[in-house]
């Protein structure tokens, strides 16, 4: 145990640092669906890799079709890079662990939350946020219904609702309520815009043709 | 000079013909039978919708400032402690590190307060070298469990060594007596009642960006009152109000706990000023949660007497409010003003803990009086075997501008109530289902004088308006888009809304108390109408008529006495050549109508069905009659989408919400958004909205607000719907499943 908040700091063991060391582990758990012995498998990862940090490393992301060379820290999270470093402020910052949805973002085509991913994990692989979610000047037809059912107020939770939701209704435009509040469990919202939430989801799947 | 104008006001069912004098700069107020065009039952999309859901709009969150430092706080980890040397040596050597600002205290009062500000070249480095900073704290005692009311007397709260912080609170105006009145009832119940303490949890939290230039100071701050904030930085920074200009253009919430600058406001500040470099800083989750407010709790002992027929005798309440190390509140306004009952007595005392300040929540005061009183009336109206909606209509007088009878009348019938409701507790069967009421109170706060507009037309037909205000998320901006479209007679599209900017240099209302479209929309009005009036007069030249004679309705300007004589607005506004047309207003001084006051409570009732497991005592609520009187909605759309959060927000009080803080530390346990269990979608009800529109001069637009009256009966409904699905009442907020399980099992003996 470290004796002092200084020893603490100097073993850098903090929550980013876990997650980094483990992140592989994790994913492989999930991947597999079966039990994984965490401490092997972060073990292993530790071997086959150089020992990156603690000080920034070059990254290069590429977000909504476009190359960001960045420099960050391995710990930092995609979403701390996203907003601090490459100014993308769509995704928000709110529980800072993975309990509501605001930061939600796509890797390669699926919904993540951007605060428990690192930055330097999502490297090669493609990166889209509500801001890339349509072409410039376009809407997607999600985005569209929540205008339209007044699905928002403040519109701090908007960016990872309509994430979501696009999520559901891309794969399968004929999606039931059911799958759509599956889709969407993991966000909140605090003005208390669910009722709204779910007549946008009943005017997009009107508009996507499902 | 004023003239004078009839028009008929109040609600459905009950209406009157009155005569008011406007003076002939100013618009009437809307009288029943207008023909509406933009607000009323119109819907218009939310005029920052498209920023919204593309993640355009920019909040203090999302600021960034060239050559930002990033500061993060230290705050104390104890209850209470008295503060020893602030060590910085080690913090100050970490890496990035630019300034520290160390409190000067002597003590700590709850978890979480102050104790340094640390400003570095990124967030990381920042909390970093916040760890890194040594206090030497000596814990002190402290109590953060209350005392069940038999060890400590009769609406005490407090262990002993929390006695001398109880602050008597001013005394409600009681009326009649009690004693004569209890003599007088055919059944009497008493009861305690608790409810809990909650965190806002706004999604964005608090905090700000500061920058410095030229000796002037600019704050982008998510904040509910940029005029208040205004002053209260310049305080900070130890300048003119005049030097300091406050910037809210989207703000992530607010629901009463952002009507202060937080503590560290001074800190950044001065980091600013120092090094020459902006600052920011906008808490952590869990700060945010153990520092920036909360709803008080409360424990509420009531005794109701009533006649066999249902009439209200006496209500005697005495009420223990729990805050933190500071606030107050009173939760006695809605025994006074939700019934019309003879003889009230309400005492309240408050209890402090070394816990986080209590802020003002949404409707401060009014959740918990009305869980606490709706309760006990629905256990009366069970003891003398009323149908308790009947008994509620029987305790409330009516007029034309309180619709409290009218909303219990359209609630139970669009609720199904007769058809749904069955006696406490005569269901059998693991699942049963139960129906509630309660009723809502709020009253009207309009200021005249309080807020200012400015309206300017332009050459091309474009209309600008602007407000100083902020628009917390409710509508506001759409709210004063309608207003302005209403009263110029063209579509909303053409108007641009300018707001939450001091350099505007319109003042507005602090956005508590449901004030902001009661006082910013009236002021809207009469500046758009006053520009609006100057269009008129050259239209009013060329026809060679009176200036009297003109009016628009759907885009075309036209003599209201020859239908020949008609042109675009926009070829009227044409008529001002190349110079805008602009007028400034403030929302004018209220009429007065002989015999009557106007201005009164917004009214209002909702109707609960939950469905309760009592196998695993799970509650959902499954649907939310709410009956709303807001005067006349601006914003249609946006006036229901606010009810239903509101609605939301009470589920999530009456069911999951609590703030829990451990017994031996003081610490809180559950400062997080996975242990805080705020409502989530899954768990939503089915809610149907129907306002109730009251034609009440008081203002130019008949405006009374809303952002508070939907959340205060929610949670006071659904506990009463539990009480009958089950037969046996759960008494304190939030009713979990453990406590329906306890419930059960005491009833079972």
């Amino acid at each position: 145990m470290p004796e002092s908040p200084a020893e603490e700091a100097k073993t850098q063991v903090s929550r980013r640092g876990f997650m980094k060391g483990f992140g592989t582990s994790v994913a492989a758990a999930s991947l597999s669906g079966g039990l994984v012995v965490l401490g092997e498998q972060s073990a292993s990862a530790a071997e086959t890799g150089p020992a990156l940090g603690p000080d920034a490393v070059p990254m290069t992301l590429t977000v909504n079709g476009k190359t960001y060379n960045v420099s960050a820290e391995p710990r930092e999270t995609l979403l701390e890079v996203l907003r601090h470093r490459l100014d993308i402020t769509g995704p928000k910052l709110v529980c800072d662990r993975g309990a509501c949805g605001g930061c939600t973002v796509y890797l390669d085509g699926r919904t993540v939350y951007a605060c428990m991913t690192l930055a330097i994990e999502a490297q090669g692989r493609e990166i889209v946020t509500i801001e890339g979610l349509a072409p410039p000047g376009a809407l997607h037809p999600v985005q569209l219904a929540f205008i339209e059912e007044d699905a928002m107020q403040c519109g701090f939770c908007t960016p990872g609702f309509v994430m979501s939701m696009a999520a559901v209704l891309d794969a399968n435009p004929a999606a039931g309520q059911d799958e759509v509040k599956e889709g969407i469990a993991g966000h909140i919202c605090r003005c208390g815009t669910y009722a709204q939430i779910y007549k946008a989801a009943e005017n997009a799947r009107r508009k996507m043709g499902g | 000079m004023a003239r004078t104008v009839a028009i008929t006001i109040g609600h459905d069912g009950l209406t009157r013909d009155v005569t008011i004098s406007v003076p002939d700069n100013e618009p009437a107020a809307w009288g029943m039978g207008h023909e509406f065009t933009a607000v009323k039952d119109k819907r218009i999309p939310r005029v920052d919708a498209l920023e919204k859901v593309t993640g355009q709009a920019k909040y203090t969150h999302d600021i960034h400032r060239p050559n930002m430092l990033h500061a993060a706080l230290v705050t104390c980890p104890y209850a209470k402690a008295s503060i020893g040397t602030i060590d910085l040596t080690e913090a100050k050597a970490m890496p990035g590190v630019v300034d520290i600002r160390a409190t000067t205290a002597s003590s700590a009062q709850y978890t979480g307060h102050l104790i340094a500000v640390v400003a570095a070249e990124t967030p990381q480095q920042a909390l970093d070298a916040a760890r890194q900073v040594q206090v030497s704290y000596t814990p002190q005692a402290f109590k953060v469990e209350a005392l069940p009311e038999d060890e400590a007397g009769h609406g005490g709260l407090a262990p002993q060594s929390l006695q001398e912080g109880r602050v008597p609170l001013m005394p409600p105006a009681n009326r009649g007596n009690v004693d004569n009145g209890f003599s007088q009832a055919d059944g009497i119940h008493e009861a305690t009642y608790e409810t809990q303490v909650t965190p806002h949890c706004t999604l964005e939290t608090h905090g700000c960006v500061v920058e410095w230039n030229n000796g002037e100071l600019t704050v982008w701050t998510s904040t509910q009152g940029i005029w208040s904030s205004r002053s209260a930085c310049a305080a900070a920074a130890r300048i003119s109000a005049s030097l300091t200009r406050v910037i809210t253009n989207y703000m992530g919430g607010g629901f009463g706990s952002k009507l202060q600058i937080e503590d560290f406001f001074t800190q950044c500040i001065q980091i600013a000023k120092d090094t020459g470099r902006p600052v920011k800083l906008m808490a952590t989750r869990y700060e945010d949660l153990i520092r920036s407010g909360n709803k008080p709790g409360s424990r509420q002992t009531v005794r109701i007497g009533a006649k066999n027929d249902g009439t209200l005798t006496a209500i005697d309440a005495k009420i223990s409010v729990i805050t933190g190390y500071s606030g107050s509140d009173s939760y006695a306004a809605p025994y006074h003003d939700g019934y019309d009952c003879p003889n009230i007595r309400v005492s309240e005392s408050t209890v402090r803990l070394n816990a986080g300040a209590s802020r003002a929540f949404r409707a401060p005061g009014r959740p918990q009086g009305t869980f606490a009183l709706e309760m006990a009336i629905e256990e009366l109206a069970a003891k003398l075997d009323i149908d308790p909606v009947q008994l509620r209509m029987k305790n409330v007088k009516t007029s034309e501008l309180d619709c409290r009878l009218h909303a219990l009348q359209v609630g139970a019938e669009r609720f199904g109530w007769t058809g749904k409701f069955t006696k406490h507790g005569s269901q059998s069967g693991v699942v049963r289902r139960g129906v509630g009421c309660a009723v809502t109170t709020w009253p009207y706060y309009g200021s005249p004088g309080a807020a200012m507009a400015r309206c300017t037309l332009f050459p091309d037909g474009s209309v600008e308006i602007a407000n100083a205000c902020q628009d917390l998320g409710t509508g506001s901006r759409t709210a004063m888009a309608a207003t302005a479209a209403e009263t110029l007679g063209i579509g909303p599209e053409a108007i641009k809304i300018l707001m939450g900017d001091t350099q505007l240099g319109l003042i507005g209302p602090e956005s508590s108390g449901s004030v902001t479209t009661s006082n910013v929309a009236p002021a809207v009005r009469s500046a758009a109408y006053k520009a609006q009036q100057r269009v008129f007069a050259l239209a009013a030249q060329q026809w060679g008529i009176a200036v009297e004679n003109v009016a628009c309705q759907n885009g075309v300007v036209y003599a209201m006495d020859n239908p020949a004589l008609a042109m675009s607005w926009r070829e009227a506004a044409a008529l001002m050549g190349v110079d805008p047309i602009s007028a400034t207003a403030q929302n004018p001084a209220m009429p007065s109508v002989r015999g009557m006051t106007l201005g009164t409570q917004m009214r209002g009732a909702q109707f609960a069905e939950v469905e309760v497991d009592t196998a695993t005592g799970r509650v959902r609520c499954l649907k939310i009659v709410a009956v709303q009187d807001c005067g006349i909605a601006m914003a249609r759309a946006q006036a229901e989408s606010q009810i239903c959060g509101g609605v939301i927000m009470g589920v999530s009080y009456a069911l999951s919400e609590d703030r829990i803080l451990d017994n031996l530390t003081g610490r809180p346990l559950n400062a997080s958004m996975e242990t805080g269990k705020l409502l989530s979608p899954w768990q939503a009800p089915e809610i149907e909205v129907v306002l109730i529109d009251v034609y009440d001069p008081v203002n130019n637009c008949c405006a009374k607000g809303l952002g508070e009256p939907p959340h205060i009966p929610t949670a006071a409904a659904v506990g009463c719907a539990v009480f009958n699905a089950l037969g046996v009442p759960v008494r304190s907020l939030p009713i979990t499943p453990y406590k329906v399980l306890r419930a059960l099992k005491e009833r079972k003996g």
